[in-house]
């Protein structure tokens, strides 16, 4: 194939890249007060991206660009799944008072869109090169978002992040640099082969366990977790919204990607075989089972809402993480679905306490007293949002745990397992405290939620609702994306 | 190998960058620490002349000791509150930092033994037209998305820098 017939592969990102520029220039066009509806522009990039994205997903897998660039239905579900998470973002931009009299709807749209791009191009990978540039978009367009409203808690926020980032993508250039010194590959698939006869297997495991933390401290998993309350607390909330799921899942696209494709080998009939020497299908397990107690404990002792939302997302990722080590189909397929149920009810449960500090409450644990009563639908939603993230059915969250988990026992790590059913029962009791919040006490302020913000938390209660019952197409399509994780093609 | 003149080109800018590394380190005055610093990275420039990395090497230029430092050096000048000494570390961070830095040292030393020793590269030709080939070829995503990351940032930073404006009308 010619590099432009290959080109056409990119055509969904390259339409949110001129939406984001698009946007930009009709801010400058626009006078001051319909410049607020300028992230509509980017919303339509997204939505005709996603379009474009299921057309040729027809035509997957693709090796393209020399194998810089995978194709697959991996990258597909990543890529779908960052474009929904962008409409949302963007729509509620719009509807957000915070953010909309900021009157820099273009600037947000276009960062946003930018964001998302980096995020799609990361999902596709196929070497380290075009993987760091990618989630350093992500990150970079982070580090401005998180400053948005110029306040000076978001301001410390921006800095924050801009600090640990650095020094996290620091760290990953490190390892990456010693993987290339005794392996001479950038690619992930061409990894596999030689990794497999490499006699300098100590020091590659040491450069991918250097390249691991930098990533680790990225998707925000323990002991790297420490910059994500503050910054999550400071930015934004709508900001924190999307922190909680693009960042985090471009960072685990990125992980799964690099293990299953660059470090470990799977025939059609097997699962994945790891290298000799290089165990890390150990160090994720550890790594998860420290991030979901820590973030799980840390989070009984919050009293407001959006740092405990934070601990409760570092929680979701040490789960998550546990769907890797197990090294299996199910298991990645586990973790894809997770993460598609996560963006439903985290988004969800962030956009009702967006709604409730936009009515002047602020994010304390008893700005949501009573709120089941002031807000029937905020109310009812959000118990939906909560129990699924407690992973009770019949709701989606309770399905991806199924999974994961299920996919932990079968290859043979009880104690993960036990762990993680463990840590759901704990994370009942700050979950549980707020619904008892929510229901058992009483509050006489009305709450009126900003306008579309009804059908947004209803379409999500419903989809979490829906992927809880009908879950199968998603988790076949998943298993599909991760099957060819680590196959040469 | 023997007789190489790159090889001691090489060792000598390794030795005089942790030399000026230390002086960023030890310094008491800013302007000087950057200064120091500005060398310090000179000579990583040469290190990478001297492993044939041509390219790396005109960029660590241009861009860090060139741009970066020179900003460092006009920002630390205009600005009139920035206080221009810098304090002494205390016994309580300096000795953490001595721990953190020798278990990595100790880290690295002992992973020196699984490197693959691999002979010290020839200085004959350029690698930079090599570079532009596959920038524009097999790494055409990485390039075109890093313009896409500059353009970001570059609106990124331009909202900010301008809302400080306004906000002092």
């Amino acid at each position: 194939m010619t590099i432009l017939s290959q080109i056409r592969f990119l055509i969904p990102e390259i339409i949110v890249s001129a939406g984001a520029l698009t946007a930009l220039v009709a801010n400058a066009l626009l006078e001051s007060k319909e410049r607020i509806q300028t992230p509509y522009v980017v919303l339509v990039s997204f939505a005709t991206a996603l379009l474009t994205l299921v057309i040729l997903a027809a035509d997957a897998p693709q090796k393209l660009l020399w194998g810089t660039y995978m194709f697959d239905a991996y990258a597909v579900y990543f890529k779908g799944f960052f474009l929904v998470l962008g409409t949302v973002i963007a729509l509620l931009a719009v509807h957000t008072p915070s953010i909309s009299s900021l009157q820099s709807g273009g600037e947000f749209a276009s960062l946003l869109g930018f964001s998302i791009v980096g995020a799609m191009v990361a999902a596709s990978a196929g070497d380290f090169i075009t993987m760091v540039v990618a989630v350093e978009t992500v990150s970079m367009l982070g580090y401005v978002l998180a400053g948005f409203t110029r306040t000076r808690l978001s301001r410390e926020a921006a800095v924050k992040y801009v600090l640990y980032g650095a020094f996290s993508t620091a760290i990953s250039l490190f390892g990456i640099s010693m993987i290339f010194w005794a392996t001479g590959q950038l690619e992930f698939k061409q990894l596999s082969a030689v990794v497999q006869i490499s006699p300098y297997k100590q020091f590659v495991f040491a450069g991918l366990i250097i390249f691991l933390t930098g990533l680790f401290f990225k998707a925000a998993a323990v002991p790297f977790h420490m910059w994500s309350p503050d910054v999550y607390q400071g930015s934004p909330t709508l900001v924190t919204a999307y922190f909680s799921v693009g960042p985090k899942a471009a960072a685990f696209a990125v992980i799964g990607r690099v293990l299953l494709d660059g470090f470990a080998r799977r025939t059609m009939s097997v699962d994945w075989i790891v290298p000799p020497g290089i165990d890390w299908p150990i160090v994720i397990a550890v790594i998860s089972a420290l991030t979901m107690t820590v973030g799980n404990l840390s989070a009984l002792l919050q009293k407001d809402l959006k740092r405990m939302l934070a601990y409760s997302s570092i929680a979701h990722a040490g789960y998550m993480l546990a769907g890797f080590a197990a090294k299996n189909v199910i298991g990645t397929s586990g973790v894809l679905y997770y993460l598609g149920a996560y963006l439903l009810m985290n988004l969800g449960a962030f956009f009702v306490v967006l709604a409730v500090e936009e009515t002047g409450k602020g994010t304390h644990l008893d700005s949501i007293r009573g709120l089941g009563w002031t807000s029937p639908l905020a109310g009812a939603t959000m118990a939906i949002f909560l129990l699924s993230l407690t992973g009770i059915p019949p709701f989606a969250g309770f399905v991806g745990k199924l999974v994961v988990f299920g996919a932990v026992v079968k290859s043979k790590l009880y104690w993960l397992a036990v762990l993680g059913v463990l840590n759901s029962v704990i994370s009942l009791g700050y979950y549980g405290l707020m619904l008892k919040k929510i229901y058992l006490e009483r509050s006489d302020e009305q709450v009126i939620l900003p306008r579309v913000y009804s059908p947004v938390l209803v379409a999500l209660a419903a989809l979490t609702v829906f992927l809880g019952i009908c879950f199968n197409p998603l988790i076949e399509y998943t298993a599909h994306g991760a099957k060819l994780l680590g196959v040469l093609f | 190998m023997k007789g190489n003149p790159a090889i001691i080109v090489f060792w000598l800018c390794a030795m005089l960058t942790l030399l000026f590394a230390v002086c960023v380190i030890v310094a008491r005055d800013l302007v000087r620490a950057v200064t120091a610093l500005l060398f310090a990275l000179l000579m990583t420039a040469g290190m990478y002349f001297a492993l044939g990395a041509d390219f790396l090497g005109a960029v660590q230029i241009v861009l860090y000791v060139g741009g970066v430092v020179v900003l460092v050096l006009f920002g630390v000048m205009l600005t009139r509150d920035v206080e221009m000494t810098v304090p002494y570390l205390g016994f309580g961070q300096f000795l953490p930092a001595l721990i953190v830095a020798g278990a990595v040292t100790w880290g690295l030393w002992h992973l020196a033994d699984f490197l693959p020793r691999k002979a010290f590269p020839p200085v004959h030709r350029s690698v930079t037209p090599i570079l532009g080939e596959l920038f524009m070829k097999k790494y055409i995503v990485a390039f075109e998305v890093a313009s896409v990351l500059l353009v970001g940032v570059l609106i990124g930073a331009a909202y900010l820098v301008r809302r400080e404006v306004r906000r002092e009308e």
